[in-house]
This record gives C-alpha cells, structure tokens and sequence, in this order.
C-alpha cells in the first residue's frame, strides 16, 4: 500500500521534473531538470523492485545512474566550449 | 518485518524530497540556483529511496542499493560543481541576481600537479574497487572476493590512478562527517520550508572567494565536495594555487557564511592531512 503511494509520489516529482525539462529558459537549466528526471527514474525503478519484489529489476538502477552522472558531465564540458567559442 | 516499515518510511521520505526538489528546479531564479535544489535534496531523497528499497528487499539488494547510495553522493558534488561553473559562465543574467559576485570574469585557474609522490601500488584505489565489485554481487562467497581482487588489479593496471599517500586521521573524519550530517540536515529543511512556502524574500545569491589556507590539495577537494552538497552553498570553483573556493550561496549572510564554510574547510582538513603538508 505504501509502496504505491511512493511510486505515485514519483510520478508526481517526475511530472514537474519534465515541465522544467520543458520550460527550461537555458540549455544549462534543461539538463539540471533532465538530471533531475533520471534521478526520479532510479528512484521509481528501486520501488518498483519492491512492489513487484524483483531484485534483478536493481541492476538497472545502477546503469541510469551512472548514465545520469555521465551525461551531466559531458553536457557542462559542451556548454563550456560553447562558451569559448564565443 | 522490521525493514520493511523502516524500508518504507525511508522510500516516503526520499520521494517526498524529490517533489520538494522538483519544485525548486522549476521556481529558483537563475541556473545555479536551480542546481542548489537538484544537486542536493534530489540525491539525498534518491540515496534514502535506495536505502529503503535494500531494506524492504534485504538480501543481496541491500550492499548493491548501499553502493548506488554511496555512489550518488559521491557523484552529485563533482557533477554539480562542473555544471554550476558552465552554467554561470554562459548565464548572461548572473550580474542581476548576484548581491556579491567575487568571482566575476576570472579566468579557470590552472591546476598544478599533485603533492606528494606516487604510491608504488595504488592500494587504496584497489580495495575500494573490489569492495564495490563484491557489493555489485552482493555476495560474500571467497569466489567473488578473489575474482573482485583479480578484476581490480588488471583495471587498476590499465587505468593507473595516481594515487598519493593521504593520511586520514580516524577521529577527524568522525567531526567531518558529524559537521556534514548537521549542515545537510538543517540546508535541507529550510530549502523544503523556502520551495513549499513559495517566499522568496530569503533569497539572497552570491559568489563568496573563501580562503582555506593550509590545504593540501586532496583535502581542498573533500572540502569542495562536502560544501557542494551541503545545501545552500556550492562551490563552483577551486583554487589550489591561491588556496581558495569559490562558493555560490543561496542565503547570502555578511557575518555568517564565511564562517559555515569555513568551519566545514577546517573539518577536512583535520581529517585528510596528507603526510607531506604534516610534516
């Protein structure tokens, strides 16, 4: 039962994580939502594990997060040289 | 039965300060001030949802999810750090929001080699890649130990991180942590109270130069990343040479702020004294 509130919690938090993607007025300020957004993906991905209590679904989780860190890194080094090429 | 209420409070908990990190993002003024309410309170609600998850799930689930915890905290500093120069850089409207801007157009510095000299054999990097690799298992059978151990040596061999020898004193590492756990705590209530109340008036931005002297160049960075995950401030530069951080701030106090980030540098460096800068 709690569990599906949380997953509804989520959903929420992912909601208002893609209106920012959205509404974004900057390509920085659009990868801090959409970091966001993957953030709350990971986190849905681990209750999900414990609602249909499949461990395997974890290993998942771990590859969106590193993916998440990975991406948010390669995007600041864009919008770095973006900003000397200017 | 008992990790599965505890799992489940803490997976409430995490998903509720993901909200209240979602809000931020989409009200905060300004890119880095948005960073403030990503980096911070989305990582910490996506390590208690992980915790929670091993918890209810226990098994091997539990040191895989504690990896992913760990992991998410030790990247959201780096991450937000790199971002929050890119993004204050490139963000024309910086000037208007800023009270106190002391970084302005200062170029990157540079950043001299390490201190210290090179271990022989990486030891430090080899044990916490096979304790990550036995947690990826979660099992503690001699197999997985040996393969982890075998796998960390050739990875190590082929990336070899230059690693230097960094004294870590037990007890200062204790303070460190404590003085972190208390500023994460009390940054990340008053961020919740400013997104859920929509006031704004207690926003006040600006890029504070703090000089932490007496550094050596491994604890400047412990201490960057610390203050970068202490809500409220974020360092969005590091200067080894001058022996100053750049910390963006979000409630920008004349007599205070100084003095909390100073207080957290001490701690690190009461922490990780390397054995060079102690001698």
């Amino acid at each position: 039962m709690i569990t599906e509130i949380v997953l509804a919690v989520l959903t929420i938090a992912g909601a208002i994580a893609l209106v920012g993607v959205v509404r974004a007025p900057s390509a920085a300020e659009r990868m801090i939502a959409l970091d966001l957004l993957l953030l709350v993906l990971a986190a849905g991905i681990a209750v999900w594990a414990v609602l249909e209590q499949r461990p395997a679904f974890l290993i998942v989780l771990v590859v969106v997060s590193l993916v998440a860190f990975v991406g948010t890194v390669v995007v600041a080094r864009v919008i770095e040289a973006r900003e000397e090429i200017q | 039965m008992i990790g599965d209420v505890l799992g489940s409070i803490l997976m409430a908990i995490g998903a509720m300060l993901m909200v209240v990190s979602a809000l931020g993002v989409l009200r905060f003024p300004g890119p880095v001030a948005r960073l403030h309410a990503a980096t911070k309170a989305a990582s910490a609600g996506l390590a208690l949802v992980c915790l929670g998850a091993g918890l209810a799930l226990g098994g091997p689930a539990l040191p895989l999810m504690v990896l992913v915890a760990l992991f998410q905290l030790l990247t959201a500093p780096i991450a937000g750090h790199l971002l929050g120069r890119a993004a204050h850089d490139a963000d024309d409207g910086a000037a208007g929001r800023l009270v106190r801007d002391d970084l302005g157009d200062l170029p990157r510095p540079s950043a001299p080699g390490p201190s210290g000299e090179a271990a022989p054999f990486p030891w430090g990097s080899w044990l916490l890649l096979t304790v990550a690799w036995t947690m990826l298992w979660g099992d503690l059978s001699v197999g997985t130990v040996l393969g982890g151990a075998a796998a960390s040596v050739v990875v190590v061999a082929v990336v070899r991180p230059g690693e230097r020898r960094i004294g870590v004193r037990p007890l200062g590492l204790v303070r460190l942590l404590g003085t972190f756990t208390t500023a994460l705590v009390r940054g990340t209530i008053d961020v919740a109270a400013e997104v859920l109340t929509r006031d704004d008036s207690g926003i006040r931005q600006a890029i504070v130069r703090v000089a932490v002297p007496g550094m050596s160049r491994e604890a400047l960075v412990v201490t960057a990343l610390a203050v970068t995950l202490t809500p409220g401030s974020l360092a969005v530069e590091i200067d080894v040479a001058e022996e100053c951080l750049f910390v963006h701030v979000l409630h920008y106090d004349e007599d205070a702020t100084d003095d909390d980030i100073r207080l957290i540098a001490e701690r690190a460096r009461d922490a990780l004294g390397t054995r060079v800068s102690r001698a």
